[in-house]
């Protein structure tokens, strides 16, 4: 069956049409360059935000000049945030955010999003909440249709908005990108782009590797939604555009959830947010409930970071406890009436939150006496991964490839997952945009790349019986959690090397339909990352928690100033060391 | 099953089969149809899209929250 081929051109390739996406195709049109997005779902609810994000961070200045905290102040707290672990942290990535942020992030008001409430008591009738910074730097809003209104926002300025396009491939002319190819998820069709540049605005995290993102498996089906496959980061190591920071899968060792939702436990909220608190079988007080400061509390800046040191004290307390084995719950039994009618206003405007209202109401559950026990997850993602940029234009280390959203150099979690990426995704179609205007269309490459993959879907689709993908997508997964949800060491990832190559060599895949053709490709980009992730380990050669040389070698300076790097040289898996000193 | 489309007030407009994210719905018989029951994350847009309120999704009553009252 010969492939259907469309093919397209344009100035700007968008990959992916999350906050970044929409926001880099935004501003990539508004610097004149015609922009196409290649969506593998639908813009209007596709993405990690795509059923609403609640709370997304910024410079306020409003709230923040009134307490004494300056960009600058923030800038350090974005660098040094969770101890600027192993040193991944780029400070020119951290500094473009914090210096950005107040001026990007509230356009999302000129969009049409409520950030203003006449009952708040905050300068500007802002709602802000805390995100473990020196003090509450989060805006708290009307988020449910976010991906709605950046995509209005797209189409109103003409970019060009292709959705069900899951795309398989980057073209590459000459050491440059030169677009991409897509299979339609319904139609199986092939979709050519040909582009003057390419802007990768895909997921910053690849949480699918392992079974829950959380720990919860309050949600039996995936740990985490498609758009959380890593499919970007295959795509920029294909490209030979390094991929880093994959070695740091198990952030924090125990993340603590329950109901899949955090509810930002204990956290001090300054004037909103939240109520709860962790007791455990006895009652007795883990860690305490918020009590809120004032705006206007004299000393503001020193008193809020006394029950930011408490509160992370107490925290600490919660892995032991519940390695040990103790019952510890989460409740909202201090709360007042007002906090409570809160949190029900805020559940509905984020993500899965709105099933989990309803599945509490549904079953009259009362928040101020119910208790919900906490969980330790272990898992193996690789929460800080991201695409290696050259520098704040957003330019991988492969020509007129650009990383967008949340994956420039892993400003993934735990930096503002939303904020960050509305940055940079401006920040990418802008400088996108301007690089385009330098350059003649790109030659149509795309032949042998159409041949390939068509040749790969016809395999998968005519084979009678094989592996179905959800299968091989939860042996990886068992594979992963087992070898990486708790400690491990060098001799334990070389085995799980190994036994990820056997199974992947076992696997014959088949696909009755489109749909579960898109599926497979999935799988088999879920294994591509399970190898770059136990390359990285292997190639950082330290000991960084949780990963343990049982030789005993370790070299402190190691652990600070680089990234791994890993890409593909055609078969080949190379690493390299990349500096994060700027 | 997460999903429950009341097919009297479906209208088969195809918006929630537009927007899915995980692409688990389609139109059968005149009506919103979930034809990849497991692959639901419970995202909840549907219902935040259906503009005749036809759609509520649940978690799993086997497998659900487990919450203690006291």
């Amino acid at each position: 069956m010969p492939a259907q081929v469309t093919t397209h051109s344009t100035d700007v390739l968008v990959v992916g049409g999350g906050i970044g996406g929409l926001a880099a195709a935004i501003r990539a049109r508004e610097n004149g360059a015609a922009v196409t997005v290649l969506e593998k779902a639908n813009t209007e609810r596709s993405g990690l935000a795509g059923s609403g994000i609640d709370h997304i961070q910024s410079y306020i200045p409003e709230v923040h000049e009134k307490i004494g905290y300056t960009e600058a102040d923030l800038a350090n707290d974005q660098f040094e945030f969770g101890g600027n672990l192993g040193g991944f942290r780029r400070r020119d990535l951290t500094d473009y955010y914090a210096y950005h942020s107040a001026k990007d992030v509230i356009e999302l008001e000129k969009y049409g999003l409520r950030f203003r409430f006449e009952d708040s008591d905050l300068p500007g009738g802002f709602r802000v909440v805390p995100q473990f910074h020196n003090v509450p730097t989060s805006y708290h809003f009307e988020g449910r249709d976010v991906k709605r209104k950046l995509t209005e926002q797209a189409l109103a300025r003409g970019a060009v908005i292709l959705n069900r396009q899951h795309v398989r491939t980057l073209l590459k002319d000459g050491g440059a990108v030169t677009g991409a190819v897509a299979v339609g998820t319904r139609d199986e069709r092939i979709t050519v782009v040909n582009a003057k540049t390419t802007i990768l605005a895909t997921s910053g995290v690849g949480s699918r590797l392992s079974s829950s993102a959380t720990g919860s498996d309050t949600f039996e089906n995936f740990g985490a939604p498609t758009a959380s496959i890593g499919s970007g980061k295959i795509l920029a190591a294909k490209a030979g555009a390094e991929v880093v920071n994959l070695e740091f899968t198990n952030l924090g060792e125990f993340a603590y959830s329950f109901l899949n939702y955090s509810f930002t436990v204990g956290l001090p909220s300054g004037s909103w947010w939240p109520a709860g608190r962790i007791v455990d079988e006895e009652g007795n007080v883990v860690v305490d409930r918020n009590r809120s400061l004032p705006w206007t509390e004299a000393d503001y800046k020193k008193k809020y970071r006394a029950l930011v040191d408490h509160y992370h004290e107490q925290r600490s307390r919660i892995a032991p406890l519940l390695i040990q084995g103790k019952a510890l719950y989460f409740d909202l039994h201090e709360a007042t009436d007002a906090e409570l009618a809160y949190i029900w206003w805020s559940l509905g405007h984020e993500g899965k939150t709105g099933v989990m209202k309803r599945h509490l109401e549904k079953n009259g559950v009362n928040l101020r006496t119910a208790r919900f026990p906490l969980r330790v997850a272990g898992r193996g993602t690789p929460v800080l991964a991201g695409i290696w940029v050259k520098d704040t234009t957003t330019e991988t280390n492969v020509r007129n490839l650009y990383a967008s959203g949340n994956e420039p150099a892993g400003t993934g979690m735990p930096l503002p997952v939303a904020g960050g990426a509305l940055v940079y995704g401006y920040r990418s179609g802008e400088q996108a945009a301007l690089r385009a205007k330098t350059l003649a269309p790109p030659a149509d490459v795309s032949a042998p790349y159409v041949e390939a993959l068509a040749g790969q879907a016809q395999e998968i689709r005519s084979r009678k019986e094989g592996d179905p993908w959800r299968l091989a997508e939860r042996g990886l997964q068992v594979l992963i959690d087992n070898a990486l949800g708790k400690a491990y060491t060098d001799k334990s990832v070389a085995l799980t090397q190994q036994q990820l190559r056997r199974q992947r060599e076992s696997l014959r895949f088949s696909a009755g339909n489109p749909h579960e053709l898109s599926r497979v490709f999935e799988v088999l980009d879920l294994y591509d990352l399970a190898e770059l992730v136990l390359a990285s380990i292997r190639e950082r050669k330290s000991s960084l928690a949780p990963f343990v040389r049982l030789d005993g070698a370790d070299s402190p300076s190691e652990k600070y100033g680089d990234s791994v790097g890993v890409y593909w040289e055609g078969e080949a898996l190379k690493a390299k060391r990349l500096s994060n000193l700027t | 099953m997460a999903i429950t489309i009341d097919k009297n007030k479906c209208t088969a407009c195809g918006k929630c089969v537009d927007i899915c994210l995980e692409d688990v719905l389609g139109i059968e018989n005149g009506a919103a149809a979930v034809l990849y029951p497991r692959e639901c994350w419970r995202c909840g847009s549907c219902v935040y899209d259906c503009a005749f309120g036809a759609i509520t999704v649940d978690l799993d009553a086997d497998n659900s929250i487990r919450f203690i009252e006291f």
